[in-house]
C-alpha cells in the first residue's frame, strides 16, 4: 500500500511536477506580493516592505522545497539527488567500479544463464491446457518400475475408468518408429507415431491447420490419415498450405493428410516425431495374458481427483484383472505419474543442483562486494561523518549509499544480462542432449525478469549492512581520529563475511570434487566388453523384405515366414560385411549396449508362477565375439540348437538372482516356450555406464524367435573403425540398393556419448567452483592485506622489539586459519545438506566421502594460503622506523 | 486545527488563512508563511482540504481552500478534544 502511495506520488511528480512547482510559486508569490501591499498600505516604503516581507519568508525556494516534501515528492527528488551523486562518485573510482560490476555481472551473468535452463527444464508448464491434470499410465511389476502396457490393459483401463476424463494411447514402437514417406523432395524416412484419435483432445492441442482424427477413424479402412508436424511440413512439404486433403504414400500406401499441428508441440515421446497416424481400434484378444509392451497411456483427471487417487484406483483395476485373468502375472500392477514429472525424469534433480551451484557463485559475489564496500566504508567514514556532522540524518546517509549500491548492482545487472546471454548458448551447446526440452531454453522476458530481482537482492545483501556500518561511527569520533584509521569493529564483521565466504566455497568445491570422481569411476567402470574398434550401425528392414509375395493365410505361418525373411536377409548382409578387408567379425544384435534403448522380456522358472522382467537380446552369435564378451561358463549358440531344444544364454548377473549359488548352465526357463541355459556370459553394461548390472537374456537369431525389424549391425575391425564406414556403407548397398543405414558410429563414441551428461556437469561444477574460489582468493587477500594495513605500527612495535620474520608471517597466517578454519566447519555442514540434492547425480561415490571431501579441503586451505602470502610477506616487511615515524 | 477553523467560515486562500489567524488571536499567534504552505498541502493530501484557483478580492489570482467533509469531521472532533483540554486545563490553572 505504502508503496503504491509512492509511486503514485511518484507518478505525479513525473507527470505534473514542473506544473505543481509553478503553481507552489505562484501562490506563494501571491501571499508575498499580498504581504507587501499590506505593509505598503500601513506607510512603508515599497523597498522597506519587500525587505520586511522577504525577511518573514526567509528563503522562497526553501519554503517551496518545504511545500514539496509536505505534499510526498521530496523522498523522489532525494532520490535523485542520490543517484546523480553515486554517479559522480563510482565515476571517481573507476577501479572500484570496475570490479565490482564484474563481479556482479559474472554472478548474475551465470545465474541468468542457469536460471534460463532450469526454467525451460524444470519449471516451465507442458505446453497443453491444464497440464497439471494430465498423467501417463505405465504398467508396474516389482523388479521393472515402469513399462509400456498391452493394448488389452489400455482397453480395459478405459473400461474401468472412475477417475480420467478421459484416456488416449500412443504407439511409437519399441525403439524407433518410422516411415517411409514420399515428400515433394523424394522418399524420406519420418520418426512417426500412432496415437488414438482422441489423443489431440485430451492434450487441449489443436492442430494449426486442418483437422484432427474423428472419432471412428481409428477403425481399419477408415484410418488412412495422417497429421504432419510443424517441422516436418516446413521442411519436406515446404509450407505448402494446400497439403491438407492431398495425399502423401505412407509405406507404400496411400494416406490423406488431414492436418498440421501447431509449432513447438510434441504429441508424444521421443522428440521429433514427424507423422501421426491412428492407432488402430484395439480388440479384446481371446486369451487375456500378460501381452506386449506396446503403448503408452495418457490421462486426464477429472476436476479435484489427485495423482494419489488415480494411482489407487489404477492399482485397484489392475488387482482385479490380474485375479479375473489366470494367465495374467499377479506381478503386474499400475502407477499413475504426472506428465511433467514424467518426461523430465531426473533432470529435476540435475536443474536443482545446478540452481544451488549458481546460487552459492552469486552469494560468494554478493559477500565480495560486500567486503569491497566495506573497505570503502572505512575510507569514506570520514565523508560520512563531515555529512553527519552538517545534519544529515543516518537514514538519509544509509539511503545515499543504498543508491549508490542500487545502480553498482544496475551496471552488474545489465553486464550480466549481456553475459548471461552468451553463457545461454554456451551451455545448451555444451549440455547433453538427454536434458530434455533443451531446445526451449532461452533468455526471455522472465529470464530478464529473474535477473533484474537477483540483481536488486544482490544490492540489499552487499549493500545494507555496509552501509549501516559506514553511518554508525559518531561524528566526532570518525572526525578526530581522522580518514586514515578504523576501528577493529569493521575488521571482525569482514572476517565473519570472509569465513562465510569461505564455507560457501567448501560447498561448491565439495560438490564439483564429487562430480568429477563421478566422472573418473564412471570412465574406468568394466564394461564387460571392449569398446575399440567396433563400428556400430542400425539397419531398419523395411517391411517389403518380410512380407512374402504369396503370403500364408494362417497368421502364424506369415509371422515364421516372415522371420525367415529377415534372417536370410541378415545373413546376407553379414556374409558381404564379412568379405570386406579390415572386418574380423560381424554380427547382429536388436539393442545394443549403452544405447539406451532396452527391451524387456518376462520369464518364469520351473514350478514358480512369479514373472520375472529382465532384458533381452536377440545376438548373431559372432555377436559375442565382435564384442569381446567373455563365456563364462558352458558354450555359445551351434547350428545343432537350430533344430534340438530351444537355447539360451544368460549373463552372470541372471545366474547370481535367480540360480544364487548354483550354475546355471543345464537348468530350463520358459518364455512362452521352454528355453535350455547353455552357456553363461559376462555381465555388460546395458543401458547406459551408469545404470546397475541387469539380468539378460541373449537368444539366438538363428532360432526364428521374435525378430525385430530395427537390427543393430556390429563390426571388430584390424582399422580404425571411422574409416571402414563407407565401405560398410557401400556392402549394405550391394545387399539392398535402397536400404539406408543409420547412426552409424563407434562403440568408444557411445561410451563417450554415456559420460556426457556427468562430465557436464563436473565441468559445469568445477568452473563454478574456480570462479567461487578465485572470488574467495581475492576477498581472503583483501581483508589481510587492510588487517596488515591497519597493523603496520603495530606489527613495526614487534619487530623493534625483536621479532623475527617468520612470527610475524605467523600472525598473519594465524588469523587466517582462524578465518578459514570456522568458515571449512560451517561449509561441510552445508555440504552435508547440498550432498542428499545430488546423491542421484553422482556414481559410486558418497556425498560424505571423506577422501573426496579431503581433496576439496586441501584445495581450499592452499588457495588461502597462497591468497595470504603476499600481505604475509608484506607485513614481514615493515620497517619498523618507518611504520613508528607514521604516528 | 486552527486552519481548519478558519477555513469552517468560508474558502480562503493561503494569505488570507494567515491574517485571519493573526487577526482573530489579536496578534498573539502568528503563522509563519514557512510552515503555513507546507501544513495546507499535508492537509490537502490527507483530503481534508481542497483547493480550486479562484480570484482573490485584489482581483489577482489566488489559490483558495476548502475544508472537505472529512475535514469538517475532523474539526468538529478536534474542536471537542479542545474544548475538553483547555477546560481542563485552566480548571488546573485556576486552582492552583
Amino acid at each position: 500500500m505504502a508503496v503504491l502511495t509512492i509511486l503514485r506520488r511518484y507518478f505525479r511528480d513525473v507527470v505534473s511536477g514542473p506544473r505543481m512547482a509553478r503553481e507552489i510559486d505562484q501562490e506563494v508569490q501571491f501571499h508575498f506580493d499580498s504581504l507587501v501591499e499590506e505593509l505598503i498600505a500601513r506607510g512603508a516604503s515599497p523597498q522597506e516592505a519587500r525587505t520586511i516581507a522577504a525577511r518573514r519568508f526567509g528563503r522562497p525556494d526553501l519554503v517551496r522545497d518545504a511545500a514539496r516534501y509536505a505534499k510526498g515528492v521530496g523522498l523522489i527528488d532525494d532520490l535523485r539527488q542520490d543517484l546523480r551523486y553515486g554517479v559522480r562518485r563510482l565515476r571517481r573510482e573507476p577501479v572500484f567500479t570496475a570490479v565490482a560490476v564484474l563481479t556482479i555481472g559474472l554472478a548474475i551473468g551465470l545465474n541468468t544463464a542457469i536460471f534460463a535452463v532450469v526454467r525451460g527444464v524444470l519449471l516451465r508448464p507442458l505446453p497443453y491446457y491444464q497440464p497439471d491434470r494430465l498423467v501417463a499410465i505405465w504398467r508396474t511389476a516389482p523388479d521393472q518400475p515402469r513399462f509400456q502396457a498391452d493394448r488389452a490393459d489400455f482397453l480395459d483401463w478405459r473400461e474401468r475408468n472412475t477417475v480420467f476424463e478421459d484416456m488416449a494411447a500412443s504407439h511409437e514402437g519399441s525403439l524407433h518408429y518410422e516411415f517411409d514417406v514420399m515428400t515433394r523432395s523424394g522418399a524420406a524416412r519420418l520418426r512417426g507415431a500412432e496415437v488414438s484419435p482422441n489423443l489431440l483432445a485430451l492434450l487441449g492441442v489443436t492442430p494449426a491447420l486442418g483437422r484432427t482424427f474423428g472419432p471412428d477413424e481409428d477403425l481399419p479402412g477408415r484410418n488412412r490419415l495422417a497429421l504432419l508436424s510443424a517441422e516436418a511440413w516446413k521442411h519436406l512439404f515446404d509450407h505448402d498450405v494446400h497439403i491438407v486433403g492431398s495425399r502423401i504414400r505412407v509405406n507404400g500406401e496411400p494416406y490423406e493428410v488431414i492436418g498440421v499441428l501447431p509449432e513447438d508441440i510434441e504429441l508424444t515421446y521421443p522428440k521429433a516425431t514427424a507423422l501421426f497416424v491412428p492407432l488402430e481400434r484395439p480388440r479384446r484378444p481371446a486369451v487375456r495374458t500378460n501381452g506386449a509392451m506396446d503403448v503408452h497411456v495418457y490421462a486426464r483427471l477429472k476436476p479435484g481427483v489427485t495423482v494419489a487417487q488415480a494411482d489407487a484406483a489404477m492399482k485397484a483395476v489392475m488387482r482385479s484383472l490380474t485375479r479375473e485373468h489366470p494367465r495374467m502375472s499377479k506381478d503386474l500392477s499400475a502407477l499413475v505419474a504426472p506428465l511433467h514429472e514424467d518426461r523430465l525424469g531426473a533432470s529435476r534433480d540435475a536443474a536443482r543442483m545446478l540452481a544451488i551451484a549458481v546460487a552459492l557463485v552469486l552469494l560468494i559475489a554478493a559477500v565480495n562486494i560486500a567486503n569491497l564496500l566495506i573497505a570503502r566504508g572505512v575510507t569514506r567514514s570520514h565523508e560520512m561523518a563531515i555529512r553527519a556532522a552538517l545534519g544529515s540524518g543516518r537514514l538519509r546517509l544509509v539511503r545515499q549509499l543504498l543508491a549508490e549500491n542500487l545502480l553498482l548492482a544496475a551496471l552488474g545487472g545489465a553486464t550480466g544480462l549481456a553475459l548471461g546471454t552468451a553463457l545461454t548458448r554456451v551451455l545448451v551447446a555444451l549440455a547433453p542432449p538427454t536434458l530434455p526440452r533443451l531446445d526451449e531454453v532461452a533468455v526471455d522476458l522472465t529470464a530478464v525478469g529473474f535477473t533484474c530481482a537477483s540483481a536488486a537482492v544482490c544490492a540489499l545483501l552487499f549493500g545494507v549492512l555496509p552501509a549501516l556500518r559506514a553511518t554508525r561511527a559518531g561524528a566526532g569520533v570518525a572526525l578526530k581520529i581522522g580518514g586514515a584509521c578504523a576501528t577493529g569493529r569493521h575488521g571482525r564483521t569482514r572476517a565473519v563475511l570472509v569465513s562465510a565466504e569461505v564455507g560457501l566455497v567448501v560447498v561448491s568445491l565439495a560438490a564439483a570434487a564429487l562430480m568429477v570422481t563421478s566422472l573418473w569411476r564412471l570412465m574406468h567402470v568394466p564394461l564387460g566388453f571392449n569398446p575399440r574398434g567396433v563400428l556400430a550401425a542400425e539397419v531398419y528392414i523395411p517391411e517389403r523384405v518380410y512380407t512374402d509375395r504369396n503370403p500364408p493365410a494362417d497368421f502364424f505361418e506369415r509371422r515364421k515366414r516372415g522371420q525367415e525373411l529377415i534372417r536370410g536377409f541378415a545373413d546376407r548382409l553379414l556374409a558381404e560385411v564379412r568379405r570386406l578387408p579390415g572386418v574380423e567379425f560381424a554380427g547382429t544384435t536388436t539393442c545394443l549396449p549403452l544405447d539406451g534403448d532396452y527391451a524387456l522380456r518376462g520369464f518364469e522358472l520351473p514350478g514358480s508362477r512369479h514373472l520375472n522382467f529382465v532384458s533381452e537380446r536377440c545376438i548373431d552369435p559372432d555377436y559375442l565375439k565382435v564384442l569381446g564378451v567373455r563365456l563364462i561358463a558352458g558354450r555359445s549358440f551351434s547350428a545343432a540348437d537350430r533344430s534340438g531344444p530351444r537355447a539360451v544364454l544368460v549373463s552372470r548377473e541372471l545366474e547370481r538372482t535367480y540360480f544364487p549359488g548354483q550354475s546355471a548352465v543345464g537348468k530350463r526357463l520358459s518364455s512362452e516356450e521352454s528355453f535350455e541355459i547353455v552357456g553363461v556370459v559376462d555381465d555388460v553394461r546395458e543401458q547406459s555406464v551408469v545404470t546397475a548390472l541387469q539380468p539378460v537374456l541373449y537368444f539366438d537369431a538363428q532360432q526364428d524367435v521374435a525378430q525385430m525389424v530395427t537390427l543393430h549391425l556390429v563390426v571388430r575391425t584390424a582399422v580404425d573403425p571411422a574409416t571402414i564406414a563407407a565401405a560398410v556403407r557401400d556392402a549394405v548397398k550391394r545387399v539392398d540398393p535402397e536400404l539406408p543405414l543409420r547412426n552409424v558410429t563407434t562403440l568408444d563414441d557411445l561410451v563417450a556419448r554415456n559420460l556426457a551428461p556427468t562430465r557436464f556437469y563436473a565441468t559445469v561444477l568445477a568452473s563454478f567452483a574456480s570462479v567461487a574460489l578465485a572470488l574467495a582468493a581475492i576477498g581472503i587477500y583483501g581483508v589481510l592485506s587492510h588487517a596488515v594495513g591497519q597493523r603496520t605500527r603495530e606489527i613495526g612495535v614487534r619487530i623493534a622489539l625483536g621479532a623475527n620474520r617468520a612470527r610475524i608471517a605467523w600472525l598473519v597466517f594465524s588469523e587466517v586459519s582462524v578465518l578459514v578454519g570456522a568458515g571449512l566447519v560451517a561449509g561441510l555442514a552445508a555440504t552435508w545438506g547440498v550432498g542428499k540434492v545430488i546423491r542421484n547425480l553422482l556414481f559410486n561415490v558418497s556425498p560424505s566421502d571423506p577422501g573426496v571431501l579431503g581433496v576439496a579441503i586441501v584445495t581450499l586451505v592452499v588457495v588461502a594460503a597462497c591468497a595470504a602470502t603476499v600481505p604475509a610477506r608484506r607485513a614481514t616487511r615493515v620497517d619498523p622506523v618507518n611504520a613508528l615515524r607514521c604516528e | 486545527m486552527m486552519v481548519l477553523k478558519t477555513l469552517a467560515l468560508e474558502p480562503l486562500h493561503g494569505y488570507a488563512i494567515a491574517r485571519r489567524i493573526a487577526q482573530i488571536s489579536d496578534g498573539v499567534l502568528k503563522i509563519e508563511e514557512g510552515s503555513l504552505y507546507p501544513a495546507l498541502y499535508r492537509l490537502e493530501d490527507r483530503r481534508l482540504i481542497r483547493s480550486a484557483w479562484g480570484v482573490s478580492e485584489n482581483n489577482r489570482k489566488a489559490k483558495f481552500y476548502d475544508l472537505t467533509k472529512a475535514g469538517r469531521k475532523v474539526l468538529d472532533a478536534a474542536t471537542e478534544n479542545w474544548a475538553r483540554l483547555s477546560i481542563a486545563v485552566s480548571k488546573v490553572m485556576d486552582t492552583t
